[in-house]
């Protein structure tokens, strides 16, 4: 009977011993604690989570999370500010003054054993402080992801001294815009992942561009109903049937945002954009960025034609919009009420935003108001307060050809007319407090979010009138409505706003809150790869200097720019980031040694392709119906430079297969999507050579050689497609092979097929 | 694990027995292992058609052959089971007698393979067409003639079939391997089995690590992948009969496995022909154990499936690889004859038809580039045109070490040459598709190329097929050309099948068709004949990497995520 006993407990403290052995996760790493505030900010809380997310990733640990101190913890992270946490008192005086962006990852010894502080001036500037710590291990934030260390460095919290302030203030990402390869074609999903992604990267601030012609807001004025609301310019994307690059598309027949895809009318598209629009202000705001939306202010969907009679429509792809004609008042109060309703309806539909972003026409007909409105600047101004607009004029057509003057001239006078504009709009000053953003404070002097706003920092919340012609910069003051910034565009690649020194120098003098837009790959021929490193280095010395808040970037595909992103991310931080320490600082702890030489000489052949085009060719691949076709049309031979660029690509695609080769348990993704993504350029470049050559042939009537080179052509595009395809991970690359299919790929089949049909009569 | 009784006679005639006496002996076990299947109308494989030749006599000569096997099949369940059908099983009988005269009167029998039966990659030898004559169908897409279709999940490995019964590949996770057993007839799901893959090597895309191609004998699935090595399964269940571990492949650019089994009498026989320690084995297919394995050092990688040629009175087992065409005795494993004519990279296999092997080379560069070219382009990292040790595969390493001769830690000059190409074949690249005359002995190279040709752009072409006279093949950009395949004449070079892209897909042929699949998921239908002649393009919504399987009049399609079986109404 006791033997029978013994061999039962016996047994059930096996089988215990067994279950506890099982049901205790195993560890292979170190045990850490975080110790996080009793009431943390959520943002506290969310960057608490993602220390304890790097730390199991890269080193396997055993990460507890508590609001009290542990006694047998080996190693101890702090994480958050003496406002947040009380734990750090005992270290009040290791603690730094930071702004509301610094952040800190400072050692310090608790109970005898290493400790580490990390956070921040704000809950924002806390999450920085985390992700500077998983930097630090070696995890590099990529857009479309963390890649994580080939070999990380031994985990040690003691000697760790790391403190960062900003040298720019301001680091916006632009998203949305009008094409399927922009971020505009992402559902929220992946809007969500990418804001991650940006905020990781210490940007913070996004700006949601906009259309009107775009289903984002709706509104009524004078009786009259908005009822244009599409993507896209109003194109459909199909890419059922013998689409090239299908493969990304997984079966879906229609190219399409898939949060917008499944609506079937206006009212369906409005509410679901609405829905992601404000997924994405939420997102983004509860990762402490803040969030502008840019959107034209004198552009209204084409049916406000009735209530504004002197309207013309907007020179655009689809004739969706209307704008003022040359002879509109800019103090029409028509004009100024309807204006007043589209951007109140956007303030209604989205009262969380943070800045306004105010565009003035690309193309400026308006025109024939700006003397009077220049004489108006005049006696705002008082006595020695302007030159004449003669002399402006004068200085506008500087050594320009006759062509070109005209057109500095026109813009010139546009630019004054829309300032004249923005004057009598936004002169209502509670108006003006309402368009920003109902929040209590009158500007300048703006409150703070509770949860990430730095509240001596003035950055928050403005309005930002979005390019003022250069010859008005040294005015610049004396023509701004009141409390308004500007947000400087000045010419559409960064190589050539580089090439204007003296004009940021001229603004950079301006009492006025400047911030410089950064075109990372510029829209006239987005659909090839880019790169502007050394331009944009340049740009951002640039905006460190006393007269800037800091910079916005411009592009639409997003899928090259994880270096470029880096870049401006860590030189606003550090001022002796140059685009080579950036590139070998990304690459290397992901990808291995000896890597980044080759990723390197690929950028900076791709930096010399950016360079071709943009010399000679700045709208060579505008991604409109005609893009490829267009070279058929031609009758110039081959440009040589087109070979030159081909060649670029070639080079910069074997580059980096050499590094994808290479990086063997690294980051392959980064470096194969690369390999494949110069491929395409160099498809690209081959298929329009053989559409300007089956263009020639054409021409000579040489049918042989025509129906040869289209050939050739359709397989290049399609080989190109398919490249992308292979490594397809936004919607930003499935918009792109489907852009190219409806305006190039088809279109040249079609003309195959014509030729062929031809040359059987 | 659950493990069989050894058998030792050979399973199925479908495995491609030779002579009377094996043809007996893969009766009885078929017959034996037969008895738990749910045989569908015509899904039948011919064991037992085969057998009762000798036994009952040749008679009604002129039915139909796929009937007769048909027939045979169900009657070897009712032998057992029931004796009541005598009218039956005499037509049966009969039928299958007239099959067995038919195969040996009209030069199929050594390799025969039922109509009904697509046993391996590119089905019965390899051979890539469909003997039945029953119709397939032109016009097809995802959603037309679509008798079933199942998504599956990853894998560009083919389908086979066997007595009715469907076998796939995919990956059902990011690290678990699955197969599936399908009733060919219905799409019924008979079977899934799931295996762990341990850490995975790296791959290449397209390739996907469910690559390789089953191959069956009716009674077990064989199975390779990469991390597990050879895996038998039972045909009824899916139970494991055996694993039998092999070194993982290693390849210095990372292309990945992708070889396939095939099954030969009761032999299992794999070719891994990778970068670092190529061989061919040969594992008992009862027992799983290694009946004999055969060095090949002066291969490089490649996939090359083995196919069996009998010629001039003897039995090889043919593998293509690097420079060289090779016959291995398939008793033994050892090399009866080579034929040094082919380039340094072969992709793809060679099919065999009376006697003569037909090759088609997917190769890259001209016939001067060694494998030194493409190390120093793709793996000297840093372009020094020296290969440090860091720039090679870990795998690679000992390798290196053994080829660094002065010991000065890079591989440069002759080094670089010698290190993973064997120095007395360093081949080149290569523009060839040749036929080369069977059953020799010793080297061949001048004796037995019937002929050679130079096509034009050679690049990713295709397997050839060779039905009727024709020998096709296709390459990227849907160029196809097609020759004469008793004297390489050519019909045409270089014509568009009105689909361009990559081929990785072999063509296949049945019902007087060629199906050509492209990457891009059309399947185009062409005339077989000596004029290019389209017929259809159809859209199978997805894109495919694996050779179609064709097998009573179905056509078996694997997407990259979907299997289509496509038919006739």
């Amino acid at each position: 009977m006791v033997l029978r006993s013994v061999l039962s407990w016996t047994l059930a403290l096996c089988f215990a011993a067994l279950f506890l052995l099982t049901a205790i996760p195993v560890h292979a790493g170190p045990q850490i604690d975080i110790v996080i505030g009793k009431s943390p900010p959520p943002l506290e809380r969310f960057a608490v989570d993602e220390l304890a997310d790097q730390l199991r990733k890269v080193y396997e640990a055993d990460v507890r999370i508590s609001s009290s101190l542990a006694d047998d913890s080996p190693a101890t992270i702090f994480v958050g500010n003496p406002d947040t946490n009380g734990h750090f008192k005992p270290f009040a005086a290791k603690w730094p003054k930071l702004s509301g962006q610094g952040h800190v990852l400072r050692s310090v010894t608790h109970r005898d054993r290493p400790a580490l502080l990390v956070g921040g001036g704000s809950p924002a500037a806390t999450y920085w402080a985390v992700t500077e710590f998983g930097h630090r291990l070696g995890i590099r934030s990529m857009l479309y992801g963390d890649l994580y260390p080939v070999s990380p460095p031994p985990l040690k919290l003691d000697g760790i001294d790391v403190v960062m302030e900003p040298v720019v203030r301001l680091r916006t990402w632009r998203m949305l815009d009008e094409l399927p390869f922009g971020t505009a074609a992402w559902g929220l999903d992946e809007q969500r992942r990418v804001l991650k992604q940006l905020a990781k990267l210490k940007y913070n601030r996004v700006i949601l561009s906009t259309h009107p012609w775009q289903p984002f807001v709706h509104f009524k004025f004078n009786g009259v109903e908005k009822s244009t609301g599409v993507m896209w310019h109003g194109w459909t994307f199909p890419v059922a049937g013998d689409t090239a690059g299908r493969a990304a598309f997984g079966g879906a027949k229609v190219f399409d945002n898939p949060d917008l895809a499944t609506a079937t009318n206006y009212d369906e598209r409005s509410a679901a954009a609405h829905r992601l629009l404000q997924g994405i202000i939420g997102s983004a705001q509860e990762l402490g960025m803040s969030v502008g939306l840019a959107l034209p202010a004198v552009e209204f969907p084409k049916e406000f034609a009735a209530v504004l009679p002197t309207s013309k429509p907007v020179p655009g792809p689809s004739n969706l919009t209307v704008g003022p004609g040359p002879d509109q008042r800019p103090d029409d109060p028509a004009l100024i009420a309807l204006a007043m309703a589209q951007i109140h309806a956007y303030l209604d539909a989205y009262p969380s935003l943070d800045a306004v972003y105010l565009t003035a026409p690309h193309f400026p007909e308006w025109t024939d108001a700006a003397d009077d409105a220049w004489k108006r600047f005049a006696a705002r101004s008082g006595t020695g307060g302007l030159p004449s607009l003669e002399s402006l004029e004068e200085t506008a057509k500087g050594n320009l050809d006759p062509a070109a003057k005209v057109f500095a001239v026109r813009a010139l006078r546009g630019n004054i007319v829309a300032l004249d504009f923005y004057h009598h709009l936004l002169t209502d000053r509670k108006w003006l407090r309402r368009m920003l953003h109902l929040r209590q404070s009158p500007i300048p002097e703006l409150q703070s979010s509770p949860t990430h706003r730095d509240p001596n920092d003035p950055l928050d919340t403005e309005v930002n009138l979005v390019h003022v012609d250069p010859v008005l910069v040294p005015h610049l003051e004396k023509l701004l409505p009141k409390r308004t910034g500007v947000l400087h565009f000045i010419d559409h690649t960064a190589r050539r706003v580089a090439a204007h020194g003296d004009l940021l120098a001229a603004i950079s003098a301006r009492p006025v809150p400047n911030t410089l837009l950064l075109t990372l790959a510029d829209n006239n021929y987005e659909i090839v790869p880019q790169a502007s490193h050394l331009s944009l280095n340049h740009l951002v010395d640039a905006v460190r200097q006393p007269g800037w808040v800091g910079f916005t970037v411009r592009y639409r595909s997003i899928g090259d720019l994880d270096l470029t992103a880096y870049l401006l991310s860590r030189g606003s931080f550090d001022p002796k980031v140059t685009p080579q320490s950036a590139l070998v600082d990304l690459v290397t702890p992901v990808c291995g040694e000896g890597i980044s030489d080759r990723v390197a000489k690929a950028f900076e052949l791709i930096e010399q392709a950016t360079t071709l085009i943009d010399v000679n060719d700045l709208g060579f691949s505008f991604p409109i119906p005609g893009v490829i076709l267009k070279h058929y049309d031609s009758d110039q031979p081959v440009p040589e430079w087109w070979g030159k660029v081909r060649d670029c690509y070639l080079n910069a695609m074997n580059e980096m297969y050499r590094a994808n080769t290479r990086a063997r348990e690294g980051g392959r993704s980064y470096t194969l999507y690369l390999a494949r993504r110069f491929e395409f350029g160099f498809e690209y470049m081959n298929c329009v050579e053989a559409v300007r050559k089956a263009g020639l042939a054409k021409r000579k009537g040489d049918t042989e050689t025509q129906l040869a080179e289209l050939e050739k052509a359709i397989e290049s595009l399609h080989g190109g497609l398919n490249a992308m395809a292979a490594v397809a991970r936004s919607n930003s690359d499935r918009g792109l092979i489907a852009v190219l299919n409806e305006f190039g790929y088809r279109p040249l089949k079609r003309e195959l097929e014509a030729a062929e049909k031809s040359a059987q009569k | 694990m659950r493990h069989r009784e050894s058998e030792s006679m050979p399973s199925s005639i479908c495995a491609a027995p030779t002579g009377r006496h094996s043809i007996a002996q893969g009766v009885a076990v078929g017959y034996r292992s037969t008895n738990d299947l749910k045989p569908q109308r015509g899904e039948i494989p011919s064991a037992f058609a085969a057998v009762v030749a000798p036994l009952w006599g040749f008679a009604d000569i002129s039915a139909n052959v796929t009937q007769g096997c048909a027939l045979g099949y169900r009657i070897a369940s009712l032998w057992d089971s029931t004796a009541t059908d005598r009218a039956v099983l005499s037509t049966a009988i009969r039928s299958a007698s007239a099959l067995v005269i038919c195969c040996v009167l009209f030069g199929g029998a050594p390799q025969f393979v039922c109509a009904e039966d697509w046993p391996q990659f590119r089905g019965p030898n390899a051979s890539s067409v469909s003997t039945s004559a029953k119709p397939l169908p032109t016009d097809f897409s995802a959603t037309d003639k679509v008798r079933w279709s199942v998504k599956l999940g990853d894998g560009v490995g083919s389908p086979i079939v066997s007595g009715g019964k469907l076998f796939v590949t995919a990956m059902v996770g990011e690290q678990r391997f699955g197969v599936f057993a399908f009733d060919a007839a219905s799409g019924e799901r008979l079977w899934q089995r799931e295996f762990d893959t341990g850490k995975l090597p790296r791959i290449t895309p397209p390739n996907s690590h469910a690559s390789s191609t089953p191959a069956t004998d009716g009674k077990r699935v064989y199975v390779h992948f990469s991390t597990l090595g050879l895996l038998a399964l039972d045909v009824a269940d899916g139970l494991t009969v055996w694993q039998h571990a092999l070194p993982p492949a290693a390849f210095l650019m990372d292309w990945g496995a992708a070889a396939s089994p095939i099954v030969y009498k009761d032999l299992v026989v794999f070719n891994q022909d990778d970068d670092l320690a190529p061989v061919l084995f040969g594992v008992d297919a009862n027992t799983g154990k290694l009946r004999w394995r055969t060095e090949r050092p002066e291969m490089l990688g490649g996939y090359a499936v083995p196919v069996v040629c009998e010629a001039n009175g003897q039995t090889d087992i043919v593998v293509g690889g690097t420079g060289k065409l090779i016959g291995y005795d398939p008793e033994t494993g050892r090399v009866r004859w080579n034929c040094n004519t082919l380039p340094r990279t072969l992709m793809t296999s060679p099919v065999v038809r009376d006697g003569v092997i037909y090759v088609s080379v997917q190769s890259y560069g001209d016939e001067t580039r060694t494998l030194k070219f493409a190390l120093l382009e793709w793996l000297d990292t840093n372009q020094d045109g020296e290969l440090a040790r860091a720039e090679i595969p870990k795998e690679f390493w000992p390798r290196f070490d053994r080829s660094d001769k002065n010991g000065d830690g890079v591989l440069k000059g002759l080094e670089v040459d010698t290190a993973f190409q064997a120095s007395d074949n360093l081949v080149g690249g290569g523009t060839t598709i040749q036929a080369i005359r069977g059953g020799g002995r010793g080297d061949v190279t001048k004796t037995h190329v019937l002929w050679n040709i130079k096509n034009r752009s050679p690049s990713n072409l295709s397997s050839p097929i060779v039905v009727g006279e024709q020998l096709f093949v296709v390459k990227k950009g849907g160029l196809s050309s097609s020759f004469d395949a008793a004297t390489g004449k050519t019909h045409w070079e270089l014509g568009r099948i009105r689909n361009i892209g990559d081929y990785f897909s072999s063509p296949v042929a049945g019902d007087g068709k060629l199906y050509v699949t492209g990457e891009n998921g059309f399947v185009v239908v062409l005339a077989q004949g000596s004029k290019l002649n389209v017929l259809a393009k159809n859209d199978m919504g997805e894109s495919c990497l694996a050779t179609p399987a064709i097998a009573d009049g179905k056509i078996f399609i694997r997407g990259r995520q979907t299997l289509f079986c496509v038919s006739e109404p």
